[in-house]
């Protein structure tokens, strides 16, 4: 496995708002499958790496390789606007913290969900609403809402839309930035869930942006420690949060209440 | 039981100490075990002895890499499926072969079961054999049907395969954890008071589980406070009063 080349490699990557630098030389490898958690408080830079990773906001400096399909591992920055477009509503997913950024609130959850299927270039009608009611009970959701919009669907409701809409092209790699904050716990406990056994189940490698140590420990099988842009500590997360080493993991360890 | 010449080890820790430092309590030291060094054949149970203290958990999590070591390596015989028999230091290794071996080589069963809401304990159970299968259905249901072995075993009522084992008696859970090891042998098993909040005959079948992987093999390494189960299922003891750290100036 170690010899397997990674789907992401990560270099460098610097970013600056105005005179400070959000996100400081941050590198790091992602293997097909893997998930790993990338935890801090807000203000860490945690959400700007994310964004720079997955192409949305072109870093001041560094490098971003994805393992495309065809052509070996291609920076990102270097794909010309309508292939790193493509890649995004393909081979890549991103879940936002809030699903109204991600989803198209005023169309049916099944068009949400085929949206990406016709982006690429599937015209049949009746496939696409049968491969959105297919993924739609893949994320629980009763099909039988499938001509709703999400305007109409609780929080946690529309967070599973805005994966099975992300899922349906089968990525290989998902983005998610705080998926399960801003939900009830009841329903935050299904959504991990949900995306514990999907991230198992398809072999998805994701990279999770969280302040919560929880959701790192179900989902994640690594964890990179974020604090004033720079990563302080890496490693399995057991280890991480088992035998936290840099003062910060323990100090963002040790004020976890356990219930 | 001596192994037989040319036997080579499965595991082999060598000059491995630990110590935690506190950085947010003024940095203090807690230096737990030092120069831990023995080597661990097949077939073989080591008991781990020492009262409570003395770093046997800290050794089997130094082991399973949770815990990072100090010093010194842990060197444990890996199949990666390129080279068989090739060996991983635990203390070193990358994350992707810290993974690989704790998919194939070492199984663990902590004192404690995290559970995921909402997994029925069958599932919960099968998982560690369906690691790298996909969804073969084919899989599914061998691993479902060996799993149920172990449940039955076990004694875990029918009535709660299908129910996550969150909401589970300390006993349960632990009986869970154990099935959840056992239905696959590993090269080399790590079990924390295994039988800690078991009933006799639930101990009773735990012993006979140890006794017949270590007979296929695998090389258990645990922590058995009860004498008694110990004196049935350990063919060597390890004095962790070797390991003990000497006196510090801080």
């Amino acid at each position: 496995m170690t010899d397997n080349p990674p789907l992401l490699r990560v270099q460098g990557v610097t970013m600056h708002y105005g005179a400070r630098r959000a996100v400081d030389d941050v590198s790091f490898d992602l293997w097909p499958g893997e998930v790993l958690a990338v935890v801090g408080e807000s203000g860490s830079g945690k959400t700007t790496l994310l964004n720079a990773v997955a192409a949305r906001v072109k870093p001041d400096a560094g490098r971003v390789g994805f393992m495309t399909r065809h052509d070996g591992m291609v920076d990102v920055y270097s794909m010309s606007e309508a292939q790193r477009r493509l890649l995004a509503r393909t081979d890549w997913g991103y879940v936002h913290q809030d699903a109204v950024q991600g989803l198209r609130m005023n169309v049916s959850a099944g068009a949400n969900v085929g949206e990406r299927l016709m982006a690429l270039g599937e015209r049949h009608y009746g496939r696409i609403r049968t491969e959105a009611a297919n993924w739609l009970q893949r994320v629980e959701m009763d099909a039988g809402r499938i001509d709703d919009t999400p305007a109409t669907f609780s929080g946690g409701m529309r967070q599973r839309l805005q994966i099975a809409r992300n899922l349906v092209t089968r990525p290989r790699l998902v983005f998610m930035d705080e998926p399960t904050s801003g939900l009830d716990v009841s329903v935050q406990a299904k959504l991990l869930d949900l995306l514990r056994t999907l991230t198992r189940g398809l072999s998805l490698a994701a990279i999770v942006v969280t302040h919560d140590l929880a959701v790192a420990r179900l989902l994640a099988h690594r964890m990179m420690v974020m604090k004033e842009g720079r990563v302080v500590e890496t490693g399995l997360t057991d280890q991480v949060l088992d035998d936290p080493q840099h003062p910060y993991t323990q100090l963002l360890v040790s004020s976890v209440l356990q219930p | 039981m001596m192994p037989g010449v040319g036997v080579k080890p499965v595991l082999r820790a060598s000059g491995l100490s630990k110590r935690f430092v506190l950085h947010n309590q003024g940095g203090v030291e807690l230096p737990v075990l030092e120069g831990v060094a023995f080597e661990a054949f097949p077939g073989e149970c080591i008991a781990l002895d020492g009262p409570s203290g003395a770093g046997k958990s800290t050794l089997l999590k130094l082991i399973y890499a949770n815990y990072r070591a100090s010093t010194g390596s842990v060197h444990v015989r890996h199949d990666d499926g390129v080279q068989a028999g090739a060996e991983v230091d635990m203390t070193r290794a990358s994350a992707q072969t810290l993974l690989a071996v704790r998919r194939s080589t070492i199984g663990y069963v902590s004192q404690f079961l995290r559970t995921v809401p909402r997994v029925g304990s069958l599932d919960v159970v099968a998982e560690p054999l369906l690691a790298g299968t996909g969804a073969d259905p084919e899989a599914l249901r061998d691993a479902h049907r060996q799993a149920q072995d172990l449940l039955l075993r076990l004694r875990i009522p029918q009535r709660l395969w299908h129910v996550a084992p969150a909401t589970f008696s300390g006993g349960e859970q632990q009986r869970i954890n154990l099935a959840r090891s056992f239905v696959r042998d590993w090269p080399v098993l790590l079990l924390d008071e295994p039988t800690a909040s078991l009933d006799a005959s639930n101990s009773a079948t735990v012993v006979a589980l140890i006794n017949e992987v270590r007979k296929r093999g695998t090389t258990v390494i645990g922590i058995f406070h009860d004498a008694h189960i110990r004196e049935q299922v350990a063919t060597r003891v390890l004095d962790m009063g070797c390991f003990q750290p000497g006196p510090r100036s801080r």
